[in-house]
């Protein structure tokens, strides 16, 4: 009865969820989040050091030393329009990545769940994830014109591929006992997504949201560089063409420090709750 | 009255080799009615269960229900099959609501499982599990309550009060009951009328009327009667065993031991 057997062991292989209170796994501590803070503060000021030496070594208007980058940044912080312009950037980081997310997972549901509409796009999604991301860029302007419509359409189309095709192979493992189950008892369909389906789907999910993070808001600086008149990407344009490197520099350092405090502040903790019943 | 009529079905599969599993089931069970359907495995108890349930819809002919409607079903599969990162509470309020809290509580109390509102159901013993899920499946009041091998793998004493729970919950509620068993001594304790699946023919080839009045006692000479008449026509019936399809991987025959 390979059947049964088959499903039985799956179950109990299932890692028996906490007890309340319980500590995470000890395995965390060894983490690279969980090492101690001062190696990882020595690992920047070796950084720091390299370059200074590097800079002081170059003597060029290209290579700034680290200090002349600090300094750029607290001016731009002051005085131009370093918070705005993040601001913005964000600002279409999240509407695109909010779109790409949500039309994304429901499509990889679908298909996940319906063999003959997976079939049938299966080579659009290969195509979408081939796309070079500048194409889409252009074709949105083109078809939409240079306009916030268009810039975060285009970051949307970029990034909704990888997360049909993660959310896919999430849905396409749904435990189908559980999902009978429901459908015996008529449980509701709204219920049955947001209590049976979401919470096997979150692991998947909270991949392709971190990934997607991460595609989404070097898409948009491209975007930005592109067409946009504000933003981290539009900024980057104008010290290119004044060949201000310091400023490129100081840009792209805070918003990369603002891109790891979404990710640690928000992605991380959200993750360690969704798996909360899986560890112990 | 009529609730559940069964005309003509039929049912195959055809991984990894072709089997016919029923071949024209034709049968009507009466509301209130307390039905075993019994027979070792591979038979189709469990593929016959699944149709009815709505849960196996590849079969040829046709499953009417009383007034057109399906009743309000509920189910005990062969596996617990609880939601693991849902508390018990949590489990039962899927096919509840939050209002009917007090219900469930009781439910629970009586099925010897107070206390574990919010434990996981991975921090539950087996039996455990089972009991939930039979909790779960009284809960919601059912109409017709279709039973897997509720009580299968466990103790004999914890089995008895199982059954006699089910017993005390059919008299007070009666609802109908499709009880899929190997276990004759279970049908004939139980039901009010038991059912043989055939080896081979895949149909119902006993057709047995259960008249003894409930509750019944677990040493009344005429079950023992009953469970002998049985098993003299056919023997395979003794055999132990259970069917290994409860999992719904549709598509798939039942193997035969």
């Amino acid at each position: 009865m390979p059947d049964d057997r088959g499903r039985r062991i799956v179950l109990e292989a299932r890692p028996r969820p906490p007890v309340r209170g319980e500590e995470p796994p000890a395995h965390a501590s060894a983490r690279p989040g969980g090492r101690s803070w001062w190696r990882g503060a020595l690992s920047l000021v070796v950084l720091l050091a390299l370059w200074q030496v590097a800079a002081i070594v170059a003597q060029s208007p290209v290579l700034p030393p680290p200090s002349a980058v600090g300094a750029s940044v607290y001016r731009h912080l002051l005085y131009g329009d370093l918070v705005q312009d993040v601001a913005v950037t964000l600002a279409r980081v999240a509407v695109a990545f909010a779109l790409a997310m949500g039309i994304g997972s429901a499509l990889g549901i679908l298909l996940g769940r319906n063999r003959v509409l997976d079939e049938f796009f299966d080579g659009w999604v290969v195509i979408g994830l081939n796309m070079p991301a500048l194409v889409t860029i252009v074709l949105c302007y083109v078809w939409f014109g240079l306009n916030e419509v268009a810039a975060v359409l285009a970051v949307a189309i970029n990034k909704t591929p990888l997360v049909v095709t993660v959310t896919r192979e999430g849905a396409r493992s749904l435990d189908r006992s559980l999902l009978e189950m429901a459908k015996v008892f008529e449980i509701p369909r709204g219920r049955v997504l947001r209590r049976i389906v979401l919470p096997q789907l979150a692991p998947s999910l909270m991949a392709s949201a971190r990934a997607g993070l991460a595609l989404t808001w070097k898409i948009v600086l491209v975007v930005e560089l592109l067409g946009r008149p504000n933003g981290v990407g539009f900024q980057i344009r104008s010290f290119f063409n004044f060949f201000d490197i310091a400023g490129i520099l100081a840009y792209t350092f805070v918003f990369i420090a603002v891109i790891l405090m979404v990710e640690n502040c928000l992605l991380r903790p959200l993750d360690r709750r969704v798996g909360r019943w899986r560890t112990a | 009255m009529t609730g559940l009529k069964l005309q003509g079905i039929r049912r195959s599969f055809s991984d990894p080799a072709p089997k016919l599993v029923l071949s024209g089931i034709d049968l009507a069970i009466e509301t209130g009615e307390f039905v075993a359907l019994v027979g070792p495995s591979g038979r189709g108890k469990t593929t016959l269960l699944r149709i009815i349930a709505g849960l196996d819809e590849a079969y040829e002919g046709t499953v009417t229900w009383a007034g057109g409607r399906r009743p309000r079903l509920a189910a005990v599969f062969q596996e617990p099959r609880l939601v693991p990162w849902l508390s018990v509470l949590g489990n039962l309020r899927l096919v509840s609501d939050r209002d009917r809290d007090a219900q469930a509580r009781a439910l629970l109390t009586e099925a010897g499982l107070a206390g574990t509102e919010t434990a996981f159901p991975g921090q539950l013993s087996g039996g455990m599990q089972r009991r939930v899920a039979l909790v779960r499946a009284l809960l919601v009041d059912p109409e017709f309550l279709v039973l897997d091998e509720p009580i299968l793998s466990l103790d004999p004493d914890l089995a008895q009060r199982m059954r006699e729970w089910i017993g005390a919950y059919w008299r007070l509620r009666r609802p109908t009951v499709l009880l899929v068993t190997h276990d004759l001594r279970e049908a004939a304790f139980l039901a009010t009328r038991i059912l043989v699946l055939g080896a081979g023919e895949g149909t119902i080839v006993v057709d047995l009327p259960v008249d003894l009045s409930h509750p019944r006692r677990q040493d009344d000479p005429r079950i023992e009667a009953i469970i002998e008449g049985l098993a003299h026509r056919d023997p395979m019936l003794l055999a132990d065993g259970h069917d290994d399809v409860g999992d719904g991987r549709a598509g798939r025959p039942q193997p035969l031991e």
